[in-house]
């Protein structure tokens, strides 16, 4: 088993970090790139930024952050939110990015997926896919626009289709987990990384060190951290010392 | 120390390698041609994406030529990636295609399935501990980056290909991926490459990089 990657997300409204519970009711807690530093020197794998309200008003106010922390963070960063067109993932690049997350414009047009991965190549681009347990029937449904709008699609398939149009990795939320700390959905990883031949990130749930284990064994490659780290319930050394004391490879 | 020229032919991101470099005040200049590249001692030729589309642009920008002639005067060269992969005989990447031919071997897939029978992901995507190559025994080659590495030291992994140089003694160290052993750092001479992204790797990259702009021509 490879080492298991832990990944500090932190989701952002304009210029502070959020907090949500299945992606609502947002709280502010923090500055995006002071969290970010401190998260790299605690020794995060790699950091995932995630602008919550940006594809809502079709803008992104992440650029700043993210050359603040790509010049003081050295692992890789992850840049998510409001992403559109072949400029969008140019000028994140450009500003100290090393992968874009895609999820409302890749639904909306999911040959973006293959025309970004034909350009920046296929380990830049991450699909997001916001999973919601559908109601009285088996399987979810993708959700986009930070979990307020319906795509009718079905994950497991959009996943398959993802990979085949050339994303590099999947970043898989479940809705119904998020920020409840109740554990990941294991059921969920394990059809999407059964289904599919990339490294999926796993988030949305993490409240005990037992819940890694259960992710790990379903199928996951990385682990993205939230409130755990943000409200200081555990630094990234304790939770990798847990990891460890459970039999998971991390890196230390 | 020596200023460091970044060679930019548009394949991917320059811009955590400056990053990086600026973090330890190591001096750098991005460079774009033949011409220029050759003003410098060392340079570090990065690179994303497909095999063949990276050699198109240096190709292109006539740098297929420019880093023949630079490193045969004896200037050093580290490359990142597909930055090393192009510094091998050729790529097997969308058919086979020829590269610089500055270290004998190829550039091949890696498996689709681990020793256990399981399938592997692709990309790997990983950090991954670093071993001396077979011929160094229990330590890196004092003449390249590397020296300053303890063995089982991580960096930062991204790639569905690795380069399988002819000669072991290119093969400055492995990492594995699930089992499978693959060459993390190859080179000879002058001339030094790494599958991995030191930019990406923390502050054990962060040295690697000091290391090459410090080592002597």
């Amino acid at each position: 088993m490879p080492q298991l990657r832990i990944i500090p997300r932190l989701d952002i409204k304009g210029s502070f970090v959020i907090k949500s519970v299945q992606l609502e009711g947002l709280r502010k807690v923090g500055d995006p790139a002071e969290f970010a530093k401190r998260y790299y020197e605690q020794g995060a794998d790699e950091l995932i930024f995630s602008d919550v309200v940006a594809s809502l008003y079709g803008r992104n106010s992440l650029y700043d952050i993210v050359r603040q922390t790509a010049a003081e963070a050295f692992v890789p960063l992850t840049v998510g939110g409001g992403i559109r067109s072949t400029e969008d993932v140019s000028q994140m690049l450009r500003s100290g990015a090393d992968k874009i997350s895609l999820n409302s414009a890749a639904l909306e047009r999911p040959h973006l997926i293959s025309e970004l991965s034909a350009q920046f190549g296929s380990q830049a681009i991450v699909v997001e896919i916001q999973a919601k347990s559908r109601a009285g029937v088996k399987g979810w449904e993708a959700l986009y626009d930070n979990g307020r709008e319906h795509s009718n699609k079905d994950v497991v398939v959009w996943a398959q289709e993802a990979v085949e149009l050339g994303a590099g990795e999947i970043l898989l939320t479940s809705v119904d987990r998020e920020g409840t700390r109740k554990g990941f959905d294991t059921d969920l990883i394990e059809v999407v990384s059964r289904a599919t031949s990339v490294p999926v990130i796993v988030s949305g749930g993490l409240g005990q060190p037992e819940h890694m284990q259960q992710a790990v064994s379903h199928g996951a490659d990385a682990i993205a951290v939230a409130d755990m780290l943000h409200y200081q319930r555990a630094s990234l050394p304790d939770i990798k010392k847990a990891a460890q004391e459970l039999g998971l490879e991390v890196r230390t | 120390m020596k200023t460091v020229a970044i060679i930019d032919y548009n394949c991917g991101n320059i811009f955590s390698i400056c990053n990086a470099l600026k973090s330890h005040d190591i001096p750098f200049a991005i460079v774009e041609t033949a011409t220029e590249l050759q003003k410098y001692d060392r340079a570090i030729l990065p690179g994303v994406g497909a095999f063949p589309n990276a050699i198109k642009l240096l190709d292109q920008l006539g740098l297929l030529d420019g880093i023949t002639k630079f490193v045969a005067s004896g200037r050093l060269l580290f490359g990142i990636c597909v930055g090393l992969q192009v510094m091998m005989d050729n790529g097997l990447e969308q058919g086979k295609t020829n590269g610089l031919g500055l270290i004998g071997g190829d550039v091949a897939p890696l498996p689709l399935v681990a020793s256990t029978g399981e399938p592997l992901k692709i990309p790997h995507i990983a950090w991954s501990g670093l071993e001396p190559g077979p011929t160094f025994g229990q330590e890196f080659g004092q003449t390249s980056p590397l020296r300053s590495c303890a063995p089982g030291s991580q960096f930062y992994f991204v790639h569905s290909f690795a380069v399988r140089p002819n000669d072991p003694k290119h093969i400055l160290a492995t990492a594995q991926y699930n089992g499978i052993q693959f060459c993390a750092a190859a080179g000879r001479d002058n001339i030094f490459g790494t599958q991995f992204h030191p930019e990406r790797s923390g502050a054990v990259g962060l040295r690697l990089l000091r290391e090459f702009a410090t080592l002597s021509t």
